[in-house]
């Protein structure tokens, strides 16, 4: 999957935005209706409205509740200590922070600090997930539990870790899966031999 | 993935079993001189060894009377799986056997005596050398490698992982505007042009 992908799931989610204009009906979407959008209240929209809302000046975007530098420095903190992975404050975390500090930069207190740490944290995943699969795969074990892991994240070892675990499996047994390899290299074998 | 399917015209597959073998001859078979270039008559002849690529062993180890016995190829010796089990990622598959696992794979199913010998082998090798692969894939963004010792599906691996850690680099720096479409659908597209045009 290409992260341009993931980025495209990612802008479903919802988001509070503070719209500056009028708007009495609601749209009905197949994802679900938004709106009616009144002039400085607040309307949950998903993101990739809020973006478009956004670039054309008619909303302000409520930066989301975790998108600050305590509570971000805390969950590194937390994974720091954790030997396991931690629950993130969002399962897209990277993509919605890169969508909102591209388009709305402006509205985010301290951002780049805020970037440091996200990427601090990314970088502490990363690291976590590189070693663990290192382990899983020198060890004998079929199966490995991973909990919290985001789905930029997962996609970040696609296709090493699936296609390893294939050639793994396929180095481990007799025969490959249609069970005619022997007699088919044998027939290509004895065809070359009467020519 | 094509990595570990093999079917009638796998290249991969048929490449891999070209390797060569070491071979002597117990027995004399007729109309098979002409594999030795030494030999007089169009028979070969009892003790006449040979290195010959595994498919035509192959047959002749499968005939009733085994008129050869084989040795493993250099790759798969003693000498060399005690070089694997102490540290495998000095070897250099590159030069020693460019199709290492698909060749092994092979040879595992032969039913040779060191048959599952080589499989435990060949399933630690590959153990022990991901983390090689795995690091290279994710730092180095060439696809030409100074010095790669890596085998041919080691290499695919490489480089399928690499092309994906690239895009995500890509994605990190500076995003992607917009999804492009996948190649086989734009080729596809191609495609159908020139069926209309005929």
């Amino acid at each position: 999957m290409d992260p341009a992908e993931i980025e495209f799931l990612a802008e479903k989610q919802l988001i509070s935005i503070i719209p500056k204009f009028n708007l009495n009906h609601t749209i009905h979407l197949i994802s679900g209706d938004i709106g009616p959008f009144r002039s400085g209240i607040p309307v949950r929209v998903p993101i990739w409205l809020a973006i478009n809302l956004k670039q054309r000046q008619k909303c302000n975007i409520v930066v989301p509740e975790w998108m600050n530098v305590e509570t971000l420095e805390e969950r590194k903190e937390n994974e720091k200590q954790s030997e396991f992975f931690t629950k993130m404050p969002n399962e897209h975390y990277m993509e919605v922070s890169r969508m909102l500090f591209e388009t709305a930069g402006d509205e985010i207190q301290k951002i780049d600090e805020i970037r440091t740490v996200l990427k601090d944290i990314w970088d502490l995943r990363m690291s976590k997930l590189k070693a663990s699969i290192n382990k899983f795969i020198k060890s004998d074990t079929g199966i490995a539990q991973l909990d919290h892991l985001t789905q930029l994240e997962i996609n970040s070892v696609r296709p090493l870790l699936p296609d390893s675990l294939n050639i793994i499996s396929s180095l481990e047994k007799d025969q490959d899966s249609d069970g005619e390899d022997n007699s088919q290299s044998q027939n290509r074998a004895s065809s070359s031999f009467a020519q | 993935m094509k990595l570990c399917r093999s079917h009638y015209f796998d290249l991969e597959d048929i490449l891999a079993s070209h390797e060569t073998m070491p071979a002597t001859f117990t027995e004399e078979v007729k109309g098979l001189g002409f594999l030795d270039p030494g030999a007089v008559t169009d028979n070969i002849t009892p003790k006449t060894k040979l290195e010959l690529p595994f498919w035509i062993l192959q047959v002749l180890l499968q005939l009733p009377n085994k008129p050869v016995t084989v040795e493993l190829p250099k790759a798969f010796n003693a000498t060399h799986r005690d070089i694997f089990s102490a540290d495998a990622c000095i070897v250099d598959f590159n030069k020693l056997c460019k199709f290492f696992y698909t060749f092994g794979k092979i040879l595992a199913r032969a039913k040779l005596k060191e048959s599952p010998e080589i499989k435990k082998m060949l399933v630690e090798t590959f153990k022990q050398r991901f983390r090689y692969v795995f690091d290279l894939s994710q730092n180095v963004e060439t696809e030409k490698l100074a010095s790669d010792k890596m085998d041919r599906m080691e290499r695919e691996l490489y480089n399928e992982s690499r092309t994906a850690q690239v895009r995500l680099n890509q994605w990190m720096s500076v995003g992607i505007g917009t999804i492009q479409a996948a190649s086989m659908i734009v080729n596809h597209r191609k495609r159908k042009l020139t069926v209309f045009e005929l």
